[in-house]
């Protein structure tokens, strides 16, 4: 990756989290977010399938997005950690990602992170109430969000 | 695979293994004194972007004048109700308790800056800290009630964490009946009054204030409505629930209860 790659990334990342903390109330269905910030970090570990630089990546938006208005200090940089390094992981691996296989990376990625950050932030919560009523409709948005973003500015 | 891919792999999996510590770590302490104060750094570089940068003059004025109406108003709404409350004391015990708030409380404004990604979690961002003398701990209120409490102050940004966090444990007490309990929340908009015994009587529509049990909280504060009350529980005491006087999720203006040094 040129410097300038790593620039825009970083004013990327900056720009979606002040989306996220100051205007995700724009496109919130029900009380349901999507994770724009997981989006942006899943597409850049596609294109870039560097782990430890997804990995770095991650951790960094995870850990400022914490800090500003995280109920738990230290739960996105694990998830975003996660979702960047294995998706870096398996497609370079893999090499070309069929169609099928990125619906399935995708589905896993938001689906695994949505249940994790929601499990541990969203701890006093019935289980089942919060998979089913608040960690999979949120993960079902990003997979969504994802996926029209793949139809217009497609990665291979 | 030959031994420098080994050796870049291992080195990707040993990479990964520091990131999930670290970030366990954090979540393990995350009522930490380190946490907070790393929290309080975000918040000061967020605050550099957090700047309105397009007010104009005229603009900034006009705020200044809608801040010091609506201080003035929430301190007024805020005095009727204490005075209403002795007034009632007064008149059934005969004998008048003071409850007012202590002169040396101001109402700082701020307004609200940002929210969390998920609707559920209990945390807001206002546009007030330590440069307005805001410090950790203090009550945020809005004009329809107690929302929450300052958890860390950065220079110009603070986080609140609500009331309706489930790890609260609010002292209240209820407007007629004066009948005291401890409120845990069971969403954003419903809370539960523990510890009201069946042989005490609260009636659907009471007010419930702050009472004045804990030194975390200041008393007499807005909190809710009583909108129903079950004696079917199988304990002995009653189920009570009340519907929050705020409403979070759309909440713009807030105060802080600050308590001036003179």
């Amino acid at each position: 990756m040129e410097i300038r790659t790593y620039i825009q990334n970083i004013a990327i990342i900056i720009l979606l989290i002040i989306i996220q903390v100051k205007f995700s109330y724009l496109y919130s269905i029900s009380d349901i977010r999507p994770d724009i910030l997981l989006v942006f970090l899943v597409r850049q570990s596609i294109k870039y399938p560097s782990p430890t630089r997804s990995l770095i990546r991650g951790f960094l938006a995870g850990i400022i997005i914490d800090l500003l208005i995280g109920d738990v200090i230290g739960v996105s940089s694990l998830i975003y950690s996660l979702a960047g390094f294995f998706t870096s992981y398996y497609k370079r691996n893999k090499g070309y990602l069929a169609l099928s296989n990125k619906f399935i990376l995708f589905s896993v990625i938001f689906i695994v992170a949505s249940t994790i950050f929601y499990l541990v932030t969203l701890s006093h919560y019935p289980l089942l109430k919060n998979i089913f009523f608040v960690a999979l409709p949120s993960a079902i948005y990003g997979i969504i969000i994802i996926w029209i973003i793949q139809v217009f500015k497609p990665l291979k | 695979m030959n031994s420098h891919q080994k050796i870049k792999v291992i080195r990707e999996w040993i990479y990964l293994g520091i990131a999930i510590v670290t970030s366990i770590f954090f979540i393990l302490f995350n009522n930490s004194s380190f946490n907070n104060t790393l929290s309080k750094f975000g918040l000061d570089a967020f605050s550099i972007l957090n700047y309105d940068y397009f007010s104009l003059r005229e603009k900034a004025s006009l705020e200044k004048e809608i801040i010091l109406i609506k201080q003035k108003l929430v301190k007024l709404s805020q005095d009727k109700k204490l005075f209403e409350e002795a007034f009632k004391e007064n008149i059934r015990l005969k004998n008048l308790l003071s409850i007012e708030l202590p002169e040396s409380l101001s109402y700082v404004y701020a307004r609200v800056t940002g929210k969390p990604a998920s609707s559920l979690q209990n945390t807001l961002l206002i546009n007030a800290g330590t440069e307005k003398n805001i410090v950790d701990g203090e009550m945020v209120i809005s004009e329809d009630g107690f929302i929450g409490v300052i958890k860390n102050a950065g220079k110009y940004l603070s986080k609140v964490t609500l009331i309706s966090n489930p790890s609260n444990k609010i002292p209240v007490v209820t407007e007629h009946s004066k009948i005291s309990g401890i409120m845990l929340s069971l969403n954003k908009k419903t809370a539960e009054i523990l510890e009201i015994t069946k042989s005490q009587s609260v009636e659907i529509g009471e007010k419930v204030f702050t009472s004045d049990f804990s030194k975390l909280y200041y008393p007499n504060l807005l909190i809710g409505e009583i909108i129903s009350v079950s004696d079917s529980s199988a304990t002995i005491n009653k189920k009570v629930i009340i519907k929050y006087a705020a409403d979070f999720l759309n909440v713009k203006d807030v105060f802080i209860i600050h308590k001036s040094k003179e």
